[in-house]
Parts: structure tokens; C-alpha cells; sequence
């Protein structure tokens, strides 16, 4: 079930955020022409300044997918689920758990697609000029050579590996930021008056009780001698699986943060529903 | 045999109102019942126990012996009393969403329904009228094989034309096997269509009885009765 | 057929008298095939089991048969039918007799007046 409602929620939010991830690469196409008018007009007339205005706008799009991201993020969790449409989602035949995890995972997806369109955009309105740079081909193909060496060097297995975890991490990042907008909303509306006015005032006290949390786990971490324990282990490790073991304890702090945020939202949604 | 739907001892407070005290009742299959009570008396929320969207204070809610929960929504086929479907969907978008999480989703009973009411299959529900949207509605929840049916205010704030064709598509779809509640305190429209009554007021369940027993017994008709009883 | 409801009685009961009445009337000739419940029900716009009930009632009676998976019938004994006739007819007349009398009429007296109004619709 948690597939067909992943299904349906990209079908919900894909209708907002397909038409402004094309609307940004179309614009960065138009940019990456604009920038190539620029440069071959010799006398500035009205075209510089629509050129200008193309370039502008494309800035704009790109800060508009990014904001569309949280803002779908935002109100597919709270319109699909704590609106009327609760109702209807709430009532299928699916638990609390797959709802939470559908929408994650969704927003967490147009989080890293966003990130990528955006670094598209810029490939796509440079690639519109790539004859007007001067490319020195042997040059980066001596970089590229020595740094393929380098990555030999240092383990490729090991390059791999950082790209996956980098990754997983990222998407963790994503899923805990979207989660203390999801624990917000669920104790905002869950009172029956000022629901949204509520999540606010819940989204900074729960930012404020974390960044509180944060030195609290550490220092608990650190009486346990876990972070001696650690320093301990790290000197006789190599220096690729230092990384490795970096990256791994911070995957083990957002899931701790995850799961902080996770089981109160999972109970409110459960016990203390509130439909309007 | 088991109810298809029952109350023991089930109370129900927010914070210091109790919106519910101490329900027991029982519904068999293949009985259509209405939920009467003037506004507030609690309908909904026994609707909304009945569904999972609420949890007890005490008691227990039972639907086929289980309480509410992923098994029980797979059997439960629930109109509540506001439009809950996404406006942006059409009938066909509906449709598959349906057919994606009910196995027991009837399509061809939902595509013969639409067609019978001459609705465009592509047009959004935010683009119909309201007695449209709440036909529209009705169909994909009358169009499951589900064992209960839960429809809360199913005709409040419609035409009578559309009042009609809601209480006949009820009708229509009677499933011997399945239970059907309906809320509503538009008594004297859904009489005809009930088997069995339920007076409820302030949380309260004041009467269970069959329809044709009060007008036996009385001499009057529910909608008088229920007048009599509830007199301000 | 008309499908309105008085309040004071049971709906089953008032489904009875309807259907007996297009029987006994010929509206519903003898050996006609009966619409299903379903599909009467909804025309009278009652629950199902309600209608079902009703049907029970006109089979006890032996107004109506049902045959295994072929559907409802009524009846093809003439005699049932007249029988149930004359019971719907003596009932009418009780109800009527009823009431002229609350309007002070007795038996005589009644029976002349409708004399009386043949007569003047024959004039």
C-alpha cells in the first residue's frame, strides 16, 4: 500500500512542481540565449533590457522551484491530511506509519530533484554558449587524468561508497527537515482553534528544543565515553574509513532526530486526530 | 452471528464535554438504520469512532468483532458530511484512486452510475456544483462492496431532486449482507428507506426500534415521533 | 401505482394494500410477473426489506407465488382473488360506514342516500 500512496502523492504534488521544473529549464534555456544576444549585440537597445529581464527571471524560477518544494512539502501534509481531505486518507485502508513515510519520502524525492534541476538549469544555459568559451580540452583532460589517479589512489571503492552515504545523508537531512514541519502541524492541529497559527509557534519551539537537545546529546554522549571511545577508534583507523565513520555518525544523529520527531507525530495523527 | 457494527459502554470527551456517554448498540447485517438526533447530539463523532478517526475515551468500538483500524477500513465504506475528495481530481482520477486502495471498488458499477447522472468524466470536481460533487461523492462510496456503510448527512444541504437520487442510489445498491447507517436529522426524507431507527440526543442513545414498530405502535410516523420526543 | 404514504401506519402494511389493490383490480393481472424487490423498492422509494417484507404478506395470503429463480407471480387462482377483493370491499365499507355514522347517519338512512345520489346521477 505504501507504494500506490507514494504513487498518488507524487500524482498530488507532481501537479504543482512539474510545470515550474519546466518553467526553469525552459527559462534557463531563454537565459543561456539571452546571455548569447547579449554578447553579439553590438548597440544596447530594448534588447538588452528584455535579454536583462529574461536572465532575471530566470534567477526568480529558480528561487521559486526551491520555495514550491517546501511549500508543497508543507501543504500536501497539511492539506491532504489535517484538511477535509483527511477525511479520505485517513479512512483508507492504510496506517498512520505508511501515510507519514509516503509523504517523507515524496517531499524528501522533490527536495534532491529541485537540487538537481537547479544545477540542470545552469549546465543547460551554459551548454547554449559552450561554443563562445575557450576550452582548453588537453588542459582538463590533464586534470581529469590526475585527479582519476588521485580517487585510484585513494580507493575507488571508498569514492563510491562516500557518493552512496553522501547521498542516504542528504536524503536523512531531508526527510528530518520535513519532519519538523510534519511534528509542528501535527500538534498545531491538533487543537480545535488557531491550528496554523499553532504549527508556527510549535515549528521554532521545536527548533529551539533541538538546537537545546543538540549539546545535551553530546555531552550525554560524551559521560558514556563514547566520544573517547571514538577518538580511541579513529586513530587506529585509516584515513578512508575515518570518513566513512564520520559520515556514518552523523546518519546516526539525524536518526535520532528523526525518531524524536517521528513517534509524537505518529501518536498525534493516531489518537488525537483533529478533522476540521 | 457477529454485528456488523457495534457499541459497548463507548463514551467519548473532549476535554470536559462529553460528546458521548456509555453507547451500546448493535447492528446486524442488511439493515439500513438511521442515526437521528437533532444537531450536535453527537452523530458525528459516532461516525468518526466507528471510522478510527477518533479513538474512545472508554468502551470499545467493534466492526466485524474488530476494532477500527487498517482491517476494518478495508470494509468500511465512509460519506462524511463535508467533501473530502481532492477538488482537483475528475470522476476518473477517482476512480483509479478507488481502485488503487479498495479491492472491493465496483468499477463498472461506479463508470454506470456516472454515466447514468450524464457527467463529463474529465471535468474536476472544483469546476461542479455542490449537489454534483456530493452525487459524485455518494457513487465512489456506493460503488464498494463494502460490509458497513457509513454515511454521515448524506442529504443535508442538497436540492430535493438530488435528495432523491441520492436515497434511490442507496436503494439501489442494497446489499443484504452489508449494514448501511445513515445520519441525518432530515427524518421524515429517509423514513422510508430505513429498517430500524436510532434516537440519539446529547450523547445519549434514547431508542433503537424498527420503523414500521413506532408506526405501529404510535400511530404516527418517525419524523411525528421523533418530533414528540425532542420537543423544545 | 401510486406510492404515497400515510404516517399512521406501518409502510409494509400500505405496500400490502397498494399491491393488493392492482391485483384485485386487474392492474396487475392474474399471472403477471412481478417487478424484483429491488427494483420496486426503488420505484416506491422504500427500503428493500421493507418490500420484502410486503411480498412475505401477499404470499401468505397466497396473492402472489414466487418460483425458484424465475421470479414473482401473482396468482392464477381467480378465487384468492375474489376473495381478497371482498375483503378489501368489506373493509372500505366498515371505514365508510364508520364514517357516516360519526356523521349521524344509521343504517336505513345510509342506504337510501346512496340511493338517492344513484339516482341523481342518473338524471
Amino acid at each position: 500500500m505504501l507504494g500506490k500512496l507514494i504513487k498518488h502523492e507524487f500524482k498530488g504534488s507532481g501537479r504543482t512542481m512539474v510545470p515550474f521544473i519546466l518553467m526553469c529549464l525552459g527559462l534557463s534555456v531563454l537565459a543561456g540565449l539571452s546571455i548569447r544576444g547579449m554578447e553579439n549585440l553590438q548597440d544596447y537597445g530594448w534588447f538588452t533590457v528584455l535579454f536583462g529581464i529574461v536572465i532575471f527571471l530566470f534567477v526568480v524560477g529558480l528561487m521559486a522551484v526551491c520555495i514550491m518544494a517546501l511549500v508543497v512539502c508543507i501543504e500536501r501534509f497539511r492539506k491532504n491530511l489535517l484538511g477535509d481531505e483527511g477525511y479520505l486518507m485517513f479512512t483508507l485502508p492504510v496506517s498512520v506509519d505508511e501515510h507519514i513515510f509516503a509523504k517523507l519520502i515524496v517531499s524528501s524525492v522533490w527536495f534532491v530533484v529541485t537540487w538537481l534541476v537547479c544545477m540542470l538549469a545552469f549546465v543547460l544555459m551554459l551548454l547554449c554558449n559552450v561554443d563562445m568559451i575557450e576550452v582548453n580540452w588537453s588542459e582538463i583532460g590533464y586534470v581529469l587524468n590526475e585527479v582519476w589517479g588521485r580517487l585510484v589512489d585513494f580507493g575507488l571503492l571508498h569514492i563510491i561508497a562516500y557518493i552512496l552515504e553522501l547521498l542516504v545523508l542528504i536524503f536523512a537531512a531531508c526527510c528530518v527537515t520535513c519532519m519538523q514541519f510534519y511534528s509542528a502541524m501535527a500538534i498545531g492541529y491538533s487543537f480545535s482553534n488557531h491550528k496554523l497559527l499553532l504549527s508556527v509557534v510549535f515549528f521554532f519551539v521545536i527548533n529551539v528544543a533541538l538546537s537545546i537537545l543538540q549539546p545535551l546529546l553530546l555531552s550525554i554522549t560524551g559521560n558514556a565515553g563514547v566520544i573517547d571511545f571514538m577518538i580511541e577508534s579513529v586513530e587506529n583507523m585509516s584515513a578512508p574509513v575515518t570518513v566513512h565513520m564520520i559520515l556514518l555518525g552523523t546518519f546516526l544523529y539525524m536518526l535520532i532526530l528523526f525518531v524524536i520527531l517521528y513517534f509524537p507525530t505518529r501518536l498525534l495523527l493516531k489518537h488525537k486526530l483533529n478533522l476540521p | 452471528m457477529t454485528a456488523t457494527f457495534e457499541c459497548k459502554g463507548l463514551s467519548k470527551n473532549f476535554g470536559s464535554t462529553q460528546a458521548l456517554e456509555d453507547v451500546n448498540i448493535s447492528i446486524a447485517p442488511g439493515r439500513v438504520v438511521g442515526l437521528l438526533g437533532p444537531n450536535g447530539s453527537g452523530k458525528t463523532t459516532l461516525i468518526k469512532l466507528a471510522n478510527g478517526l477518533l479513538t474512545p475515551s472508554e468502551g470499545e468500538v467493534l466492526i466485524c468483532g474488530d476494532h477500527p483500524g487498517v482491517e476494518s477500513k478495508a470494509v468500511v465504506s465512509y460519506l462524511p458530511d463535508k467533501t473530502c475528495m481532492p477538488l482537483w481530481m475528475n470522476a476518473l482520477q477517482l476512480m483509479d484512486f478507488f481502485q488503487d486502495f479498495y479491492q472491493d471498488f465496483d468499477r463498472q458499477r461506479a463508470e454506470n452510475m456516472l454515466q447514468r447522472l450524464g457527467l463529463d468524466d474529465r471535468q474536476r470536481l472544483r469546476q461542479m456544483s455542490k449537489g454534483t460533487r456530493e452525487k459524485v461523492q455518494l457513487i465512489m462510496v456506493m460503488s464498494r462492496k463494502a460490509k458497513l456503510y457509513l454515511l454521515d448527512e448524506p442529504i443535508g444541504g442538497v436540492d430535493p431532486a438530488t435528495r432523491d437520487y441520492i436515497l434511490d442510489t442507496i436503494i439501489r445498491n442494497y446489499d443484504p449482507e452489508a449494514a448501511v447507517v445513515i445520519s441525518t436529522h432530515l427524518i421524515s426524507d429517509v423514513e422510508k428507506i430505513l429498517d430500524e431507527v436510532l434516537f440519539i440526543n446529547r450523547g445519549r442513545i434514547m431508542l433503537q426500534a424498527s420503523v414500521d414498530d413506532i408506526r405501529q405502535q404510535y400511530g404516527k410516523s418517525v419524523d411525528e415521533y421523533f418530533r414528540e420526543v425532542f420537543k423544545c | 401505482m401510486d406510492w404515497t404514504f400515510n404516517n399512521d401506519m406501518p409502510i409494509y402494511t400500505q405496500l400490502v394494500d397498494k399491491i393488493k389493490l392492482s391485483i384485485v383490480s386487474g392492474q396487475l393481472p392474474p399471472g403477471e410477473k412481478l417487478s424484483t424487490v429491488r427494483d420496486l423498492a426503488s420505484e416506491a422509494k422504500v427500503n428493500p426489506n421493507t418490500m420484502q417484507r410486503a411480498f412475505q404478506e401477499l404470499e401468505r395470503e397466497g396473492l402472489v407465488f414466487s418460483q425458484r429463480s424465475n421470479g414473482r407471480f401473482v396468482t392464477e387462482d381467480m378465487e384468492v382473488i375474489m376473495e381478497a377483493k371482498r375483503a378489501m370491499a368489506q373493509e372500505y365499507i366498515r371505514g365508510f360506514m364508520e364514517n357516516m355514522e360519526k356523521l349521524g347517519y344509521t343504517g336505513e338512512d345510509i342506504i337510501s342516500l346512496i340511493r338517492g345520489g344513484k339516482e341523481e346521477d342518473k338524471q
